[in-house]
């Protein structure tokens, strides 16, 4: 089974353990945010930040933390990563800042952070949480990058990113004419309906890649 | 402060700016518990009762203790502790005073506690310096707006369930097609106030 | 000072949180509710604690 696992692709790993349309966690900020590319990408940043550095603390801490108190002290941990990381946020990138709003607060009840810290972190050395909360954190940040996008180039036919610290534009290409997108993606609909479009296709991937293995075994079976 | 503007409050807390509609906050357990009616409405009241608590003591906490001192940087770690502590004093009291009550909420109780919707309202009173009578109505506000949401979306889900949905959508995916038909619907409501 | 203060202000909510958490632990669950369930089989979120919490008594 293991060998198996082994020989997927980094895409088709990337679809399988996907944290958010494989597994729906964190849906709240990934529906909230992707209305451009900059908010998804400064976003995913922000949180795999958080995730790479609250994995290692954690890891680091496990061991000499009471059963007891191992909740609390995990949402500590954090909440203080965040508080440091909007703080920095605020001071250098002020418009990303305004454009995410709470939900850079709301990174601490993200359920992938408290999720991957209880689940992996604290049973794991210090390496290995580093290099499992930057896979979490990439392939969230993929989700919003492809939800972004989506709803970016539909909703305002434009797709353009600027630096965040300077807010000077980095590129900007009208791909759909004027007047012919479509304004409800950006709005709360289109984020509705973007993601379930999306968490569909890859709930569909996974039916057919099950089913084609399930028939190469069968066959392998058949000529032994 | 008048009355209406507190209604204003009120209405733009629960239909306006529907926590789970035009917020996005509180999905998971709005996807997970919504099938039944019975259990959308448990969990709708228990969810309501804590929003309710939790946002009082925070704004407490908030002006009594953290302005003072000059912390409010604070307050993200301080809150979500307070919530914390909140939901397992609040499973305990359950359980002791009152067995029926504690068998139509109480299994809903630890799942309050990282629901985002909980930590964004008690931060939003903060942010949008809302007095502690106005704190009060939007407290109760925006978890009613999302028990309203629940209990509407538990009756689709019903019907849903026996829907032929192709193989793909089965589930959440169909479940969030339905949650975007009805934020068309509930921005109608955008011009009421 | 300010930042005992706030070391001080974490720590009464740690503790706050200790004294919550295990109060309700020791609070024995009413007669009738031991076997409460969730129903949350229409939600696909597989590292829920709740989820594996039912899938383990099973």
């Amino acid at each position: 089974m293991s060998e198996k696992k082994q020989k997927r692709s980094f895409v088709s790993e990337m679809l399988y353990n996907n944290p958010v349309f494989g597994l729906y966690l964190g849906i709240c900020s990934s529906l909230a945010i992707t209305t451009t590319l900059n908010n998804a990408i400064g976003m995913g940043i922000a949180v795999i930040v958080v995730l790479v550095l609250s994995n290692i603390v954690v890891s680091l801490l496990a061991p000499i933390t009471p059963d007891e108190i191992h909740i609390p002290v995990y949402i500590v941990i954090i909440a203080s990563l965040v508080t440091i990381v909007g703080m920095l946020m605020q001071a250098f990138t002020p418009q990303l800042f305004s454009a995410l709003g709470a939900f850079i607060d709301l990174i601490v009840v993200n359920c992938i952070i408290l999720g991957r810290a209880e689940a992996y972190a604290s049973k794991n050395n210090v390496l290995d949480s580093a290099k499992d909360g930057l896979m979490m954190g990439l392939s969230y940040t993929f989700s919003l990058i492809a939800m972004s996008f989506i709803r970016q180039l539909l909703g305002t036919g434009v797709l353009s990113m600027s630096n965040p610290m300077t807010n000077a534009e980095i590129f900007s290409l009208r791909l759909i004419p004027e007047g012919y997108e479509i304004g409800i993606f950006t709005q709360q609909t289109g984020a509705f309906l973007t993601f379930a479009i999306l968490a569909a296709a890859v709930t569909a991937y996974k039916n057919a890649n099950d089913k084609k293995e399930v028939a190469k075994q069968k066959a392998k079976e058949a000529q032994a | 402060m008048s009355l209406s503007s507190l209604f204003t409050i009120f209405i733009s807390g629960m239909l306006i700016n529907n926590i789970i509609l035009s917020k996005f906050l509180g999905i998971c357990p709005f996807m997970g518990v919504s099938t039944k009616l019975s259990s959308a409405v448990g969990m709708g009241l228990a969810v309501i009762f804590v929003i309710f608590g939790a946002s009082v003591f925070s704004w407490f906490l908030y002006y009594y203790a953290l302005v003072p001192l000059g912390l409010e940087y604070m307050k993200l770690i301080c809150f979500i502790l307070l919530i914390a502590s909140f939901v397992q004093f609040v499973e305990m009291f359950v359980k002791k005073t009152s067995p029926s009550l504690y068998k139509s909420l109480g299994i809903y109780l630890p799942l309050i506690t990282t629901n985002c919707a909980v930590l964004y309202v008690a931060l939003d009173n903060i942010t949008q310096k809302y007095t502690l009578v106005e704190t009060i109505v939007n407290s109760i506000g925006v978890p009613a707006g999302f028990m309203l949401m629940l209990v509407i979306f538990a009756t689709i889900r019903e019907r849903l369930d026996s829907a032929d949905v192709p193989e793909a959508f089965k589930g959440n995916p169909i479940a969030l097609v339905v949650a975007a038909i009805m934020a068309i619907a509930f921005g109608a409501f955008a011009g009421l106030v | 000072m300010k930042i005992l203060y706030a070391i001080g202000i974490v720590l009464g909510l740690i503790i706050l949180y200790v004294i919550g958490s295990t109060l309700n632990k020791k609070t024995p669950v009413p007669e009738g509710c031991e076997n409460l369930k969730v129903n949350c089989d229409a939600c696909g979120i597989q590292s829920c604690m709740v989820r594996n919490k039912n899938k383990g008594e099973e």
